[in-house]
Order: C-alpha cells, then sequence, then structure tokens
C-alpha cells in the first residue's frame, strides 16, 4: 500500500487510472455507464474528465514521464 | 536515477499522452481531424505525417495500454 502514501506516486496511478478508465469507456462504454453513483461511479467520472479534458491529461502524462525519469 | 522500471513507467505515461487526445473532441476541433489530410493528393506534409503517426499508435495501442496500465497500478498500490 505504499503508493497511497507517497504523493508522486499517488499522482501517477491517478493519472493511469483516468486514461484506462477513458479507454474502457471508449470501447465499451456500457461496462463503465452502468453506475454513475457510489464507490463505481469514481471510474464513471475518471473516464468523463479523460474525454473531455483530454490535452490537459496529456500534457499530465509527459511531465509525470519527465520527472519520473529526471526529478525524483 | 535509470533503472529499468522508472524506463518503464515513463514510456509507458508518453504513450498514454499520446493515446489519450481525444479524435473528435480535440484534434477535430484544430482541423487536425481525420478528413484533415485528405484534400490534396500531393505529397504528405509532416503535419499529416504527425497526425497519421499518432492515429496509428492510438489504433494499435490503446488495448494493450489498458492490460498494460491496470499491470501497472496493481504494482504500484502494492510495491510503491
Amino acid at each position: 500500500m505504499s503508493a497511497l502514501f507517497n504523493f508522486h506516486s499517488l499522482l501517477s496511478v491517478i493519472l493511469l487510472l483516468i486514461c484506462t478508465c477513458a479507454y474502457l469507456r471508449s470501447l465499451f462504454p456500457s461496462l463503465i455507464d452502468r453506475n454513475k453513483t457510489g464507490f463505481m461511479g469514481t471510474f464513471w467520472k475518471l473516464a468523463r474528465i479523460g474525454e473531455r479534458k483530454s490535452p490537459w491529461v496529456g500534457a499530465a502524462c509527459l511531465i509525470m514521464a519527465f520527472t519520473v525519469l529526471f526529478w525524483s | 536515477m535509470f533503472t529499468l522500471w522508472t524506463l518503464i513507467e515513463s514510456s509507458l505515461l508518453c504513450l498514454n499522452a499520446v493515446c489519450i487526445l481525444h479524435e473528435e473532441r480535440f484534434l477535430a476541433k484544430f482541423g487536425w481531424g481525420r478528413q484533415a489530410g485528405q484534400q490534396d493528393f500531393g505529397a504528405p506534409t509532416a503535419k499529416d505525417q504527425v497526425l497519421n503517426l499518432i492515429r496509428s499508435i492510438r489504433t494499435v495501442a490503446k488495448i494493450p495500454l489498458i492490460f498494460l496500465n491496470i499491470i501497472a497500478i496493481i504494482f504500484k498500490l502494492l510495491l510503491g
């Protein structure tokens, strides 16, 4: 459980989750849209972020890749 | 520090950064969509080639990236 206590790892886990949910929703929309509230609704929200704000998420992914290599 | 894990993670993040770009919502809004390079029959310009590369990466790598992302998330949650 050490990624939850490290802010840098937590950020990259959130970015990877946003990307995965956006891909899954573009392939199987009913899988993500089935429940939009509660705990499983988190994935729907992440997928919506990945669709609406895709250039910002892409830029954040690039910055994260750079900091993983050269900063930490 | 260039360990193998950081190299894998940063390349995974770069691939995600290309694949996440939405075709209709983002690229088509700036005239970078599917119809952009198909009117002229001349040699493809550099912009056409870059857009074609992005589209091919998105087509090929989307389904494997789902599994790779899930594996990376589980790995990071367990090991940090």
